[in-house]
């Protein structure tokens, strides 16, 4: 589909699972995969786009960080790390805010941002993730997580050798 | 924002509430978990790991993909395997079946791999670990020997494309022709060992950027200036060198048709291409300015052990790790003759206690300085030279004190060798 010019302006209608229906330009809602292929589909229909795995108020949230980006370019690609670890630190303080949010809604912005294809979405959520799990110790990511230690004495012997890199840091994380 | 809200009758599916106040990791598609884990540290994803059981399998199973785990050197000989995680802290790997190794070097990325004694065998441990288990090293060093053929290290060098590589062994048959031949002379970094027994012939056909040459007793000057020559005219690129050698080296013979200036003159010398300096650019032979030289990286360092400028001679062969042995044993033979002495013709036992604390000492001392000539000072961990410090300082301290309350002592009370005493002061 073309999307350049005034096609930009156009005023694309998207419905929620709970049936809620955003007006949105497709100049806002572009960086959404789904949506693109979906149009493309679609043609000149003017039916609502229904996505039924996402509710209002996160697809509400959604919108208002495509809005704020809608300018910014596609992301350059990353260079490829010799310890493939990619880079988490470079959130800007807007996104910083828009993320600061209790865990259970900071989930459901990223589960939407994957099923609406936002690559950039997806990765400010993942990294905003990766920096609460960085620096924590084995008990405390239980706790941030809801996990339950569900193994037995001689695995966790095992994972107490293995993992003796982890170990060390662990030292200094509980430290 | 250009969203706007409308009412629809078919509201039968209202937005559900959070069930959980935690975040459930758990219930992210797995690719999505990987998703957040790549921008974690591999320590941190070995933490993940550790957590619970289904996490466990998500980090065994996807190891490969995720972010490896940062260490500095790993040691590896037939019989054993250390790790550093970094220049201070050593892991003990209990001495186990090569399998057990495979699980700890699991995803990991060191910066330098030593082999020691190398043969068939190890390396093609090493083989396996690179392509079963994902490890990565920048930097291989060969110690002690060789054992295999220097073919076998040349496929292993490219399979684990390395940066560098590093001969810190023992009479090496390295001769030109075989380091050109097995594609040594392509790594950026090459280190040459005091007991790797190149010459200048290996040296004509270096190509590396980071080059050490540590005491090598076949390098002469004349070597080193042609290695020096040919970065200067371009031949080949050159971020650091360090050279030391045995012998003098007199830097004119070196730098003298080069049109380089010295910038510092210490135990390291900084020079610098005089042409950069004044921004000649190209204009002869001479003048030119290295190919290489990126801005402000004309510099480069050169390290030697005696000849240098505006320092005393007589320091540098003072602090020398030989003439520090031998101050030591002769620490340790003074203090064993002086005690025997005092116990056999004195028999003062306080006096032969002081001597043979002497010589305890003293051996202590030969034994760090040996420690250090051999190289194997490297291995001992920090809280042992912590322990040292503190201990001897210690010691110092108190035997000073001792030294001075028992001269004094002996003065006031007109003590002599024997502890009958002798003199008496006026």
């Amino acid at each position: 589909m073309a999307a350049d010019g005034d096609s930009m302006d156009r005023i694309v209608k998207i419905k929620s699972k709970d049936g809620q229906i955003f007006d949105v330009t497709l100049g806002t809602i572009k960086k959404s995969k789904l949506i693109m292929t979906m149009l493309e589909q679609l043609g000149d229909s003017t039916d609502a786009i229904p996505l039924p795995n996402v509710d209002g108020s996160t697809l509400k949230k959604v919108i208002e960080w495509l809005e704020h980006h809608k300018e910014e370019p596609e992301p350059a690609e990353e260079e490829s790390d010799p310890l493939r670890m990619r880079i988490s630190t470079d959130i800007s303080e807007w996104d910083k805010t828009f993320f600061d949010v209790e865990q259970s809604v900071l989930q459901a912005y990223i589960l939407a941002a994957n099923y609406l294809s936002i690559k950039p979405l997806l990765d400010i959520g993942c990294k905003t993730v990766a920096n609460m799990i960085k620096g924590k110790t084995t008990e405390q990511l239980r706790d941030l997580f809801g996990l339950e230690d569900d193994f037995t004495d001689e695995e966790r012997a095992a994972i107490k050798r293995e993992y003796a890199w982890a170990d060390d840091e662990e030292n200094q994380a509980a430290a | 924002m250009t969203g706007m809200i409308q009412n629809d009758s078919d509201i039968s599916n209202p937005a559900q509430e959070p069930e959980s106040e935690n975040f459930l990791f758990l219930n992210l598609p797995i690719e999505l978990q990987i998703n957040v884990l790549e921008f974690c540290s591999g320590q941190d994803v070995l933490r993940v790991g550790s957590a619970c059981r289904e996490l466990r399998h998500l980090v065994y199973t996807y190891r490969s993909a995720l972010p490896y785990i940062q260490l500095y050197y790993v040691e590896l000989d037939a019989n054993r395997l250390k790790v550093w995680t970094d220049r201070a802290s050593r892991i003990r790997i209990p001495a186990g079946d090569r399998n057990e190794y495979e699980t700890y070097l699991r995803g990991t990325r060191a910066h330098v791999l030593s082999i020691a004694e190398a043969n068939d065998e190890l390396i093609d441990f090493v083989e396996n670990l690179i392509t079963k288990v994902g490890f990565k090293f920048e930097h291989l060093e060969l110690e002690r020997e060789i054992r295999c053929d220097f073919e076998r290290i040349s496929q292993l060098a490219s399979l684990a494309k390395l940066t560098g590589i590093i001969f810190d062994t023992r009479g090496m048959s390295l001769d030109a022709s075989l380091f050109q031949k097995h594609g040594f002379n392509k790594y950026p970094t090459i280190y040459f060992g005091m007991e790797s027994g190149i010459g200048n012939d290996v040296l004509d056909e270096c190509r590396a950027r980071r080059l050490i040459v540590h005491q090598c007793d076949n390098v002469t000057v004349e070597g080193i200036a042609r290695y020096f020559k040919r970065w200067f005219e371009g031949e080949l690129q050159l971020d650091c060198a360090r050279i030391s050698v045995n012998r003098g080296v007199n830097m004119d013979v070196i730098f003298g048709d080069m049109n380089l200036i010295p910038t510092e003159y210490a135990s390291v010398w900084k020079i610098q291409n005089k042409a950069k300096q004044t921004g000649k650019g190209r204009q002869s032979t001479k003048d030119r300015r290295p190919e290489q030289s990126e801005s402000g990286k004309v510099e480069m360092k050169m390290q030697t052990n005696s000849d240098e400028p505006r320092r005393n001679s007589f320091c540098v062969w003072w602090h020398s790790v030989n003439v520090q042995i031998a101050i030591a044993a002769i620490g340790m033979s003074a203090g064993l003759m002086a005690g025997v002495v005092f116990a056999m013709q004195y028999q003062n036992w306080s006096a032969v206690t002081l001597c043979f604390t002497a010589l305890l000492f003293s051996t202590l001392l030969l034994h760090i300085h040996l420690a250090y000539k051999w190289q194997r000072i490297l291995e001992w961990p920090t809280a042992l030279f912590n322990s040292l410090i503190y201990f001897n300082t210690l010691a110092c301290v108190i035997s000073l004190i001792g030294m001075v309350y028992c001269l004094v002592v002996a003065a006031i009370e007109g003590q002599g060798l024997t502890p009958e005493g002798n003199f008496r002061l006026q």
